[in-house]
């Protein structure tokens, strides 16, 4: 009796499995793109007639911004009749490599960092662009840009988007309740943060500065940030660009001097850690916690990008961030006031196919219908396309897109991407770690990471 | 048929009666306990909607009466109705599992069958050598796999992630059947081969009715295993709706930069609910399963 039970469950699932595996398979090719015209699709005609054809693109972008990706092709599908299928993955590092080796490459894949664009262009499996987003990307994005999307002098990827990251959020409505102006120069700053220390010296819990290193794998990268704004502010852009492709060591003693004045914030235990502990808690501190302390008036100041507004948004939705209300940011000050500095990031675009309508689709990316159908899809997105209309832009998007784009401010890409990985994403991650954790030298970090940096590179 | 009790029945007695000493049972309480500290945590926090008290403050504070409000059923609205179609996934994760368990056991008790009661040359060689397979890393095996796949034009469908377990399933699953296998009394096969049974015959009448319990618990081995793989799936099938299954789905719920890190509690609980039914359905096999053929004196 049992038995025969047994066999009946084992039959019933066999064939329900069978079945909804049929269903499963058939559905997946069966959206077609139906092909329309009209006033809308007039910018796509220089793409031609792509009916039929398939266009596969792998990025990093996963869940909402996944789908204002796809949400962002739809108008180049419907105006092309091409069929876009994207690919979103976290692990997109990982499994690409995997996919080239096998033969798999998708037809456009977009890569978080350019010193991962170079490994890829070293594998010889990644295709010319086409004229066409050669021209784009010349008409469209500065010159520094283009440095940034380019291996050995050529351009061989398309900045996607981008972001800026020197940025110090705070909250306008508890600096107008004490009384706190934002600082303009980093003097100012230095004095603002002694300012704050003051007023708050009975309450040990309170701290002018909140910083979090800790995120998972990519731990420590907060603190890398920190000392490539100060390194850009102590030195220059000139001494910045020797620095990451190691032109001069890494622990040169203009580094170590612009490092200090970092340790003179953060390792100051009357100026950190806001709403989290002594200078320790620094590392075991989530990043994406950190800025909590802010609201909650634990913390005042803190270092980060301005994608920090998604953190913001998803941890409570009420929290109101304007110029005015509970968060903003202003750009990280340098030492004069009319000296601008900016780091930022971007992710890049690069084909493993040279077929027509993959070439097409290059343009098409690195043109400005691209960058305002990605911004109409989903705010919190910035990109380098001076193309892209401002008007799109939310307010705190709008403070990050001028900065990339303003001519008076020098922008340096951000160091840790373009440093090769083993130091980039790897030592110069977990030193920084150790720089707060295990109290460690300035010296010491940065003698560490010199004495591991790869020969020949 | 009062005979002596033989050195492994006393040994048995004896063990039987340290495990029931009641400082045994106390000690595989607390061993239960600390071992579901993570998981009652993962549960509280699952249902602690305060994103701004889960950051700050530990699971365990949030019992105190003034935190009575942070709870609610927010976080589950989120993944069950925030757009993320998690039914979906979840059955592209059935129809990963299911062919993916079916197909490893079907194979590996035909095998093991014929490792066992089939006589042939080099039965031995062979045998060492799918065991021995065990230690091949999956990882080690990606590449050249999906290579192959790619050759066939079968990446990005189910029908690698079928192979691909099936592949890594069954070096365990036909050792585990085999040994199972052999605990069946030799007289009974060959009872039935007198009565003029053939292998076919012994096989589906003898040996599979008896192998019920180490089936079912080495279904709930590669079922888990199946059903809670990312690589296998990431890998090959790709990251798409069409074959991405239910913890590829998890783990990008978090967002592109880790902003929606509360949704994985609930995410997790709710993705957990079917190995927790199969193993609950299939237990009392598992147990049987495991002891099989220890006991036999």
């Amino acid at each position: 009796m049992k038995r025969a039970n047994v066999y009946k469950g084992l039959a019933a699932a066999i064939s329900a499995a069978t079945l909804v595996g049929v269903a499963g398979c058939g559905s997946s090719n069966s959206s077609e793109s139906t092909k329309s015209s009209g006033a809308q699709c007039a910018p796509y005609k220089v793409y031609g007639d792509l009916s039929g054809k398939k266009i596969s693109v792998y990025t990093i972008w996963v869940d909402q911004e996944g789908d204002a990706t796809a949400k962002a092709f739809s108008q180049f599908e419907s105006c092309t009749g091409a069929k876009v299928s994207h690919e979103g993955s976290r692990d997109l590092a990982t499994q690409l490599p995997v996919r080239i080796k096998s033969g798999s490459a998708p037809d456009i894949a977009v890569l978080p960092q350019p010193g991962l664009v170079k490994s890829m262009v070293d594998t010889g499996k990644v295709a010319k662009l086409s004229k066409d987003a050669l021209a784009n990307v010349s008409k469209y994005y500065s010159k520094d840009w283009q440095d940034y999307a380019s291996v050995g002098g050529k351009v061989v990827s398309i900045p996607v988007d981008a972001n800026a990251k020197s940025f110090i959020w705070y909250s306008p409505k508890k600096f107008k309740e004490k009384g706190y102006k934002v600082p303009q120069t980093w003097d100012e700053m230095v004095s603002l943060t002694k300012t704050i220390a003051k007023d708050n010296k009975g309450d040990t819990g309170v701290k002018p500065w909140s910083v979090g290193l800790e995120g998972g794998a990519d731990s420590g990268w907060p603190g890398t940030d920190w000392l490539e704004d100060a390194v850009l502010r102590f030195t220059d852009g000139d001494t910045y660009n020797q620095w990451v492709a190691h032109k001069i060591p890494f622990n040169d003693p203009k580094i170590v001097a612009a490092f200090k004045e970092v340790g003179k914030l953060l390792k100051n235990t009357d100026y950190v850690n806001g709403g989290f502990g002594d200078t320790k808690s620094i590392a075991s501190t989530s990043w994406q916690d950190a800025g909590n302390s802010l609201i909650d008036g634990k913390g005042y100041l803190m270092h980060m990008a301005l994608f920090y507004q998604s953190n913001y948004e998803s941890s409570n939705p009420d929290i109101s961030i304007s110029p005015d209300g509970d968060a903003w940011a202003f750009p990280m000050p340098s030492l004069e006031k009319d000296k601008k500095n900016m780091l930022g990031g971007g992710d890049f675009a690069v084909a493993f196919s040279d077929k027509p309508e993959v070439q097409k689709f290059e343009a098409f990316l690195a043109s400005p219908e691209y960058a305002n159908a990605r911004a109409k899809a989903m705010t919190g997105w910035i990109t380098a396309n001076t193309g892209l209309d401002e008007s799109l832009l939310k307010p705190i998007d709008k403070l990050a897109y001028t900065s990339l784009t303003d001519k008076n401010t020098t922008f340096r890409f951000d160091g840790s991407d373009l440093m090769p990985a083993e130091v980039g994403t790897g030592i110069f991650f977990k030193e920084m770690i150790s720089y707060f954790g295990q109290g460690k030298s300035e010296q010491d970090v940065l003698d560490t990471i010199e004495k591991s940096w790869p020969a020949g590179k | 048929m009062s005979k002596k009790l033989t050195r492994r029945e006393k040994a048995l007695i004896r063990s039987k009666n340290k495990l029931s000493s009641p400082w045994a049972s106390l000690l595989s309480i607390v061993i239960a306990v600390l071992w579901t500290v993570p998981t009652m945590g993962l549960l509280v926090t699952s249902f602690r909607q305060n994103r701004m008290a889960i950051s700050t403050s530990g699971w365990w504070t949030s019992f105190a009466p003034s935190h009575w409000k942070d709870f609610g059923l927010g976080n589950y609205k989120a993944v069950l109705g925030g757009g993320y179609n998690l039914g979906s996934y979840f059955v592209n994760s059935f129809v990963i599992t299911i062919p993916g368990v079916v197909i490893p056991i079907t194979l590996a008790l035909l095998a093991a069958y014929a490792f066992a009661w089939c006589k042939f040359p080099g039965r031995n060689v062979l045998f060492v050598a799918v065991f021995t397979l065990q230690v091949v890393p999956v990882q080690v095996t990606m590449i050249p796999l999906l290579t192959q796949y790619v050759n066939w034009g079968l990446n990005n469908t189910f029908w690698v992630l079928w192979l691909s377990h099936t592949i890594f399933g069954l070096p365990l699953a036909i050792f585990l059947l085999h040994n199972f296998m052999l605990d069946i009394p030799k007289e009974l096969i060959e009872a039935a081969k007198m009565d003029g049974a053939g292998h076919v015959q012994i096989f589906l009448k003898v040996v599979l009715p008896l192998m019920v319990p180490a089936i079912a618990s080495f279904a709930i081995f590669q079922f888990l295993w199946v059903w809670n793989d990312l690589l296998v799936a990431l890998a090959f099938a790709g990251n798409t709706p069409a074959t991405a299954p239910l913890t590829s789905r998890l783990s990008d719920m978090v967002g592109s930069r880790g902003s929606a890190w509360y949704l994985l509690a609930p995410g997790a609980f709710i993705a957990m609910i079917v190995p927790v039914a199969v193993f609950l359905l299939l237990q009392r096999y598992f147990v049987r399963g495991m002891l099989a053929g220890s006991v036999k004196g």
